[in-house]
């Protein structure tokens, strides 16, 4: 295979025929109301039928998760009635950008589970109030759910207040141990701690070994590894000589002592599970009080908690180094694991190799093949031409059955000063050592002056992805139906075909009608044969049928 | 803005990297998309940087048609407006351009992505140069290829089938014809 190195940094390599990507449909058809607003969905194929794939999403003015589903690949959807909410927490609104407001993914024996927020108004919204996790799980393709409280943060008040959101990892394993192994992680923010005393938001998981019906209780990754003082001192050596703040902190307060382990912790954790059930979680560093102006924060790192014992005990090491090339602490960075090189882990993140340019993003993808004790130098997966300065971020990373890597994220090199971006899509056939030629999704750019991407609503994901080894199904909020007036936004969907999927179910017909003609052919040659033989001059009656001899004459 | 951060601040604490975060960059509005030739435009956007913004004609080393300083923002913060107009070219011919939005720091390096706005040169001449600004993707197939043709090999199989089913009848029909006279007339009584 000739490899070629792109503008981007990555090492391309040269087709492999592209796949076949199919026509964008209006998955939210059956929603006929002018100002409907829905998030980018997130996407699951059902492992016992491909062409049955799920899209979790919400209805952002509604403020609730539904689930769709499609029978034949994605070409048409509905909208299940049945939602994983509890009645009492109806609302399942994050207001956080690059997130998926409810995700959706399958354990064994067809068993659907779906991760969200829960809410109401009693609990004080969801920018300052308690915002509550749940698990929804259903064996019947989501037309019914049982939903089992992760996080229940109802009733809380003062400092004690918790924002659990929002929800960014999750991960179900339906291979290892007696039932499905769940992991929800999130971002737990504490509204009620506020500078100059604020807490750092912590990187949570919570685990549950019975397939949703029960969950641990939450472990905050980050305290142990900020415990340690030397690794404060690290990221805050990290930033190099700063400046004296123009004024000083309060004395006593977490901002006057910066190494208070309370100014450090995490965010927007990503799971994988490995085949094996070791349990993988991905977060970044983020930190309070100790951006005192002009005195700016250190810089990010991201960390990589390990269990092998299913959630019990966590040990945690450094991803990536300190770097202000990590310019996104909020979201969308994904861990994957893949069985390639014996266990591989792929992570992929926002970043940019010119941060002093606000906005300036690109894809950043690192692979590590020894359970995460090492990782490789960061390349750049978006191929657009670096000098014109666009925007490529919010990555979402699946790995099909077989292997392949399948990457997507939104870009604008196709934008041409009318606020639009695009979904565009590379994948890896070996293990993340070279990456095919970008391929643009969307059939058309997608305006984003309408609509809550952008705007400082910046309620926004990344595109869906969902990856067979036969296709890779992709999911984004479209606003081509809207104006600025009724800002609609809908939910679109599209395939990039590799293989054929399904095989035709009138071929096994036809194979067996094949079989029975030869079986009958060769009955009639059987029966002409003997009777052929009894009517030869040798011997045999003429005709072949005997009659009685009291009914013989002469 | 990130609640637990700005909740307090009172102008000591600075809320950076902010979890918010303005991720599609800045915006760029033209009050006009149809201009003349010499003609000026309005401009408006959000979600600046404190840098003045240099707006260029067509490409980012294009000529510069104004600076615009932004108002209204915080030290440190990108929620800066941009409000001002600039003028086109006198000898712009008529097409499709991009106005481009930058904004350099002092040292002349930029602070901010560049924020794009189409413009469209209207005049009494033809033809509009430029291509067609977000121009839909070829048609597409539309569904997944799910191989319901036949192959070859179900064909033949199939054919078999057929003449399998022929001589069942055929032979069927030869077997009767075969048998003597008088044993059909004996079956018949």
């Amino acid at each position: 295979m000739l490899l070629l190195t792109g503008l981007g940094g990555a090492t391309m390599a040269a087709a492999a025929e592209p796949p076949r990507l199919t026509q964008p449909v209006q998955a939210t058809k059956f929603d006929l109301a002018p100002g409907r607003s829905y998030g980018s969905p997130y996407l699951a194929i059902d492992p016992d039928n491909e062409l049955h794939v799920y899209a979790a999403v919400a209805e952002l003015r509604r403020k609730r998760c539904e689930l769709l589903r499609s029978t034949d690949g994605g070409e048409t959807w509905a909208r299940l009635e049945a939602s994983p909410a509890p009645p009492s927490y109806p609302y399942c609104l994050m207001g956080n950008s690059h997130t998926f407001q409810g995700k959706v993914l399958f354990g064994r024996g067809g068993t659907m589970y779906y991760p969200l927020a829960g809410w109401d108004d009693q609990d004080g919204g969801e920018r300052s109030g308690n915002v509550s996790l749940f698990v929804g799980r259903s064996d019947d393709k989501g037309d019914s759910w049982t939903t089992t409280a992760v996080a229940n943060a109802r009733g809380r008040q003062g400092q004690t207040v918790q924002l659990n959101r929002p929800l960014s990892g999750f991960a179900v394993d339906g291979r290892t141990g007696a039932d499905d192994t769940v992991v929800v992680a999130w971002r737990r923010i504490f509204p009620g701690e506020s500078a100059p005393n604020a807490r750092a938001v912590q990187p949570t998981v919570s685990v549950s070994t019975d397939g949703a019906r029960t969950f641990s209780e939450p472990v905050e990754l980050a305290v142990a590894h900020w415990a340690n003082e030397a690794n404060r001192r690290q990221a805050l050596d990290a930033r190099g000589q700063v400046p004296e703040p123009t004024s000083p902190p309060a004395q006593g307060s977490r901002a006057a002592n910066p190494l208070d382990p309370a100014n450090f912790g995490g965010g927007n954790p990503s799971v994988t599970i490995g085949g094996d059930g070791a349990i993988y979680v991905a977060w970044v560093t983020t930190y309070s009080n100790l951006s005192l102006a002009p005195r700016p924060n250190p810089p990010a790192a991201h960390f990589l908690s390990k269990s092998t014992d299913k959630g019990r005990t966590w040990t945690t090491t450094q991803l990536t180094p300190y770097t202000r090339e990590h310019v996104n602490t909020f979201g969308s960075q994904i861990i994957q694991w893949s069985p390639e090189g014996g266990g591989s882990l792929h992570f992929v993140y926002e970043g940019s190799k010119r941060p002093d340019i606000q906005n300036e993003y690109d894809i950043f993808y690192r692979r590590s093949t020894d359970g995460g004790q090492t990782w490789t130098e960061p390349r750049v997966l978006n191929d657009d031409d670096p000098s014109l300065i666009y925007f490529s971020g919010m990555p979402n990373m699946k790995v099909a059955p077989n292997g392949r890597i399948d990457v997507a994220w939104f870009d604008t090199r196709d934008e041409v000063g009318t606020s639009t971006n695009d979904v565009y899509y590379t994948s890896s056939s070996d293990n993340g050592e070279t990456w095919a030629a970008n391929i643009r999704v969307t059939d058309k750019g997608i305006n984003r002056l309408i609509g809550p991407f952008a705007g400082n609503f910046d309620l926004n994901a990344p595109p869906g992805l969902a990856s067979r080894d036969s296709y890779v199904a992709f999911g984004w909020d479209d606003t081509r139906f809207g104006d600025s007036l009724v800002e609609t936004q809908d939910v679109f969907t599209a395939t990039a075909q590799y293989s054929q999927v399904g095989g035709g179910s009138t071929t096994p017909t036809l194979v067996l009608f094949g079989m029975l003609g030869l079986v009958l052919a060769g009955v009639i040659m059987i029966a002409f044969s003997r009777l052929a033989a009894r009517s030869s001059p040798a011997g045999g009656s003429r005709g072949g049928v005997s009659q009685p001899v009291s009914e013989q004459v002469g | 803005m990130g609640a637990a951060g700005m909740a307090g601040a009172v102008g000591l604490i600075i809320m950076s990297a902010a979890v918010w975060a303005c991720i599609a960059g800045p915006t760029l509005d033209l009050a006009s998309r149809d201009v003349r030739p010499g003609e000026a435009v309005t401009l408006k956007g959000v979600s600046y940087n404190r840098h003045p913004v240099v707006v260029r004609f067509n490409a980012l080393d294009g000529p510069v048609l104004g600076t615009i300083e932004p108002t209204g923002g915080s030290a440190t913060s990108s929620n800066w407006n941009l409000e001002g107009s600039v003028t086109i070219p006198a000898g712009a011919r008529p097409g499709s351009y991009v106005l481009i939005a930058t904004q350099p720091g002092p040292d002349g390096k930029l602070t901010q992505i560049p924020t794009r706005a189409l413009v469209n040169v209207v005049g009494t001449s033809t033809p509009v140069l430029g291509g067609t600004p977000d121009a839909a993707q070829a048609a597409r197939p539309a569904g997944l290829d799910r191989g319901d043709s036949v192959s070859g090999a179900a064909k033949a199989l199939m054919a078999l089938g057929v003449a399998g089913v022929a001589l069942f009848i055929g032979g069927t029909a030869a077997l009767i014809a075969s048998r003597p006279k008088g044993a059909r007339e004996a079956a018949k009584a």
